[in-house]
């Protein structure tokens, strides 16, 4: 597990849910095992860099949509 | 003339087919077996061993098991050589045996694979976890190894300079460190696997 100076934000979840994706569907498109996206999502695991570079292609964003050193503001804040 | 020069080229085809056949089959083999073991890594685990306490009591069955081995050492330390202790020695080692075999597979279907099944069909977290594993274990291994050393240092009767111990303890010592080296890192996994997450398809 990453300690919190390693932790690495993502908005993996929040992506999937918007582009209606399952975790198991992810998961084969990415070649891991499905279990792992929870970990990624839930904060647990950070991805090599190759897998993190291939998670923002899957999504069709640049990389830092999807990952970040700071927390996400939620939807809806101002700041 | 032409034969001749003809008949090298045909063998050399040959063997390359032959060869090439062989590949293609071991390939196929290796596929099969794959298909097997990424069927069982993705099983439904049994009720019992689904959540953390259940996998750490799996865990603690299986250090029992590789327990027994050592009693073997015990057994021939204090009653060999003796009948007693060869079917005392046989029939701990042959139940760690069997209890393992039994075991084995739940392992690898409660680590989903960290635990048994081969690099190439893991990810690359699961790796790191191995490896996490794999780690560990050599340090407990070392700490077994130095806690047994100074144990032996201590217990082996010294007349002169000269220990007697029967042979036997060496040969199940042995046999009882290579068991602990094979699967301590398969309990460190297993008793390190955080619990699964929710199918967010339910």
């Amino acid at each position: 597990m990453p300690t919190d100076k390693e932790h690495v934000h993502n908005r993996i979840a929040v992506l999937r849910a918007e582009r209606g994706v399952s975790r198991r569907d992810l998961a084969t498109a990415l070649g891991v095992h499905y279990q792992t996206i929870g970990y990624l999502e839930r904060g647990e695991y950070s991805p090599s860099l190759h897998l993190a570079l291939r998670i923002a292609a899957y999504f069709e964003v640049p990389v830092e949509v999807v990952f970040s050193l700071t927390p996400f503001p939620r939807l809806g804040s101002t700041t | 003339m032409k034969g001749t020069t003809m008949e090298p080229t045909s063998r050399k085809q040959k063997a390359e087919a032959l060869r090439e056949e062989s590949r293609r089959r071991a390939a196929e083999r290796q596929q099969r077996r794959d298909e097997i073991i990424r069927a069982t890594i993705d099983q439904e685990v049994a009720p019992r061993w689904a959540s953390r306490a259940g996998r750490r009591r799996l865990v603690g069955l299986a250090a029992g098991l590789l327990a027994l081995p050592w009693a073997a050492v015990v057994v021939c330390w204090y009653l060999a050589p003796s009948d007693t202790a060869m079917w005392a020695t046989f029939a701990l080692c042959l139940a760690a045996a069997l209890g393992f075999t039994l075991i084995a597979n739940p392992l690898m279907k409660v680590t989903r694979g960290v635990a048994g099944a081969p690099d190439r069909l893991l990810d690359e977290r699961q790796i790191t976890e191995r490896l996490r594993a794999q780690a560990l274990a050599h340090r407990a291994t070392l700490a077994l190894l130095v806690a047994a050393s100074i144990l032996v240092s201590t217990a082996v009767p010294d007349e002169g300079n000269v220990a007697t111990l029967p042979s036997a303890v060496f040969a199940v010592f042995a046999i009882a460190l290579l068991a602990t080296v094979a699967a301590l890192p398969m309990l460190i996994a297993a008793w390190r696997m955080p619990d699964p997450l929710p199918d967010d398809e339910d």
